[in-house]
């Protein structure tokens, strides 16, 4: 049996009965007069009631015909036609359909009806419109490319800053190169179906430096091959620039303070002098031995500090490369105990070390880190002798910690209010009078940066204080890659000469 | 009788210095290290006046300075700033409803005349007010 002589007439009557219903659409047949002439049950429940209404009518609220109605073109012509109507629906609400309207022509030939089959893209059409608002009011540069990296569609901030770019290569767009970019995130979407982001430079069409940072997605999710990436940039010259201003603007403060901090220990030693130039000549008028001794002893004294001052500053500002190599930290404070033992216990302060055996060597600049601790145990040390307790003690500790070496610094001594706490990293603060430049924590605390870390106290006033240098091993370890790289080793090695 | 000025600071040379000069000049003195011992002090000396050093172990000039103006016994006492930096005077007074501002400041290092010239004339200012009252 034939395909045709399966369906039974039975079955044929009940299709032509409920064909229309079956179809998805709305569908509507009409003649040259716009009557609607029959109608689905979908068509119904989308446009209200229509027996006795002109198409016009049912579809668009209007009394008379659309002007330059496109379906009737097709009573002429007899060709299929896809319209895009926005129309109203039976609550009035503004729809938007794709209508297809095919000419049916009955037996002579003549084209007496048309079947409009339409359905509703209002959502679609939404969708549409937030897509073009998005596409062209977001404050990013959005480009899409092709596989060969070829742009085939830019929104209009883009067109505005690097020029038309339909059909020319984003590279050469963007950053007037004459091949792919190196590390491309626009490759690395379209091989691995990722969003990837970098940042760039570019140059604008009028050749001003753009630096922004770029997002990569491919267009299309489900695709075997991708066959579009979109690029979505933000230009970020602007945040650049700020940050460069602030950098500079934080030197500039930090120069600001270091030469106000210089100008204060230089008017603390002025100080000095003018008292002890004071106290000679009052000695010499009144012919008193005792007083011009005292006087000279201050000049004396001054004279040194400005020689310590000059001297300690230097070695602020030198800025030494650390000379990094692997270190016992646990020997580092051994050394430094055995070095402060005898002054401490002197001073009548026990000083002891708590090494924690599970420290193993570490990438470390042996001189910095001893420059850093013995800052701390001196400081800990002239803590504790201004404390009256009698079990004065300074604990130098090392722990390892979560992937961090750390050196510990306690002292039981007098600690610090939250003011002097506030200030102690600050150049030239001192508490110590003419004991101290004011110098020592800043330059611990510039070596711990240069070794990647952190250094932090804690303290109350009166109870001692404990000063913690975290180190974490990770940065340890690039500090040895650096110190080991070719350049370094060159020149670290004595060059021969040829004779 | 001899005019009381109590020395604040910590740092001997200066201690010494000041120490001298207002002997020179007829004053008699205590000198102290920080805020903490000046506060103890304050008690037995009775100073009529007191030159105060900013940056101190122990209590700060800044926090002593509080203290004092807060106290009804001694807050009259003129106190006047001894510092290094300039910038400390924002410290002092930044509040005018709570905390008075200082006599004056001066700043490291001292013209020793200037220095007695000043301590004489809040002596004489502060005599005034007290015959005012």
């Amino acid at each position: 049996m034939t395909p045709e002589e399966l369906i039974t007439e039975e079955f044929k009557r009940s299709l032509d009965r409920r064909l229309l219903e079956i179809i998805p659409f709305n569908v509507t047949i009409i003649d040259r007069q716009y009557r609607i002439l029959r109608a689905n049950g979908r068509f119904e429940s989308a446009f209200g009631e229509w027996r006795g209404k002109y198409c016009y009518e049912a579809y668009k609220g209007r009394r008379e015909p659309c002007p330059n109605c496109r379906a009737m073109k097709s009573f002429d012509d007899g060709r299929e036609r896809v319209m895009d109507e926005v129309g109203l629906d039976r609550k009035g609400r503004q729809a938007h359909y794709l209508c297809h309207i095919a000419p049916i022509r009955i037996e002579d030939g003549a084209i007496k009806y048309l079947l409009g089959m339409s359905h509703d893209i209002t959502e679609s059409k939404d969708r549409e419109r937030e897509y073009d608002i998005f596409f062209e009011r977001v404050p990013c540069y959005i480009t899409i490319i092709d596989r060969d990296y070829k742009i085939i569609r830019a929104n209009n901030l883009f067109k505005e800053t690097f020029g038309n770019p339909l059909g020319e290569y984003c590279y050469k767009i963007y950053k007037r190169r004459s091949s792919r970019c190196p590390r491309c995130p626009a490759a690395k979407s379209f091989a691995d179906h990722g969003t990837h982001s970098a940042e760039q430079v570019g140059i604008t069409r009028k050749g001003r430096t753009a630096h922004y940072v770029v997002t990569t997605s491919p267009l299309t999710r489900d695709e075997e091959e991708i066959q579009h990436v979109i690029e979505i940039s933000t230009d970020v010259t602007e945040i650049k620039a700020m940050e460069k201003e602030m950098l500079e603007a934080e030197r500039l403060a930090a120069v600001g303070q270091t030469v106000a901090g210089l100008a204060h220990s230089i008017k603390n030693i002025l100080m000095g002098l003018e008292g002890g130039k004071y106290i000679v000549s009052v000695g010499l008028k009144k012919n008193q031995p005792e007083m011009i001794s005292q006087g000279w002893e201050m000049l004396e004294r001054n004279f040194d500090k400005t020689t310590s001052l000059v001297k300690d500053f230097l070695n602020f500002a030198k800025g030494q490369r650390p000379e990094v190599r692997m270190s016992d930290p646990n020997a580092l404070v051994t050394e430094i105990v055995d070095l402060y033992k005898e002054v401490a216990a002197k001073a009548g302060i026990e000083l002891k070390a708590e090494l924690d055996a599970r420290v193993k060597p570490a990438p470390l600049d042996p001189k910095g880190i001893h420059t850093c601790l013995t800052n701390l145990v001196s400081n800990a040390i002239d803590a504790c002798q201004m404390s009256e307790r009698p079990d004065r003690m300074v604990i130098i500790r090392t722990v390892e910690e979560k992937g961090k070496l750390v050196f510990e610094v306690d002292d039981n001594g007098l600690g610090m209010d939250c003011e002097i706490k506030r200030k102690i990293f600050t150049t030239f603060f001192t508490t110590k009078g003419g004991g101290g430049t004011g110098l020592g924590l800043l330059t611990t605390r510039k070596i711990v940066q240069e070794h990647g870390g952190i250094i932090d106290v804690k303290s109350r006033s009166g109870k001692g204080a404990r000063f913690r240098m975290e180190l974490p091993r990770k940065r340890l370890r690039q500090l040895l890659d650096i110190g080991n790289s070719p350049q370094t080793e060159n020149e670290n090695t004595p060059v021969k000469e040829s004779s | 009788m001899a005019k009381k000025i109590m020395i604040v600071d910590d740092e001997a040379d200066i201690q010494t210095f000041l120490t001298t000069l207002l002997k020179e000049h007829g004053y008699e003195t205590m000198a102290v290290s920080d805020g903490e011992k000046g506060w103890e002090a304050l008690k037995v000396f009775r100073p009529d006046l007191i030159t105060l050093d900013v940056i101190m172990p122990k209590e700060t000039g800044q926090k002593f300075y509080r203290r004092l103006v807060k106290d009804s016994e001694f807050k009259d006492i003129p106190v006047i700033i001894l510092s290094g930096v300039t910038r400390y005077k924002e410290l002092f007074g930044r509040d005018h409803v709570t905390m008075p501002k200082p006599y004056a400041f001066v700043e490291k290092p001292i013209v020793p005349e200037e220095l007695v010239a000043m301590i004489r004339e809040a002596l004489v200012s502060s005599k005034k007010s007290k015959a005012a009252r």
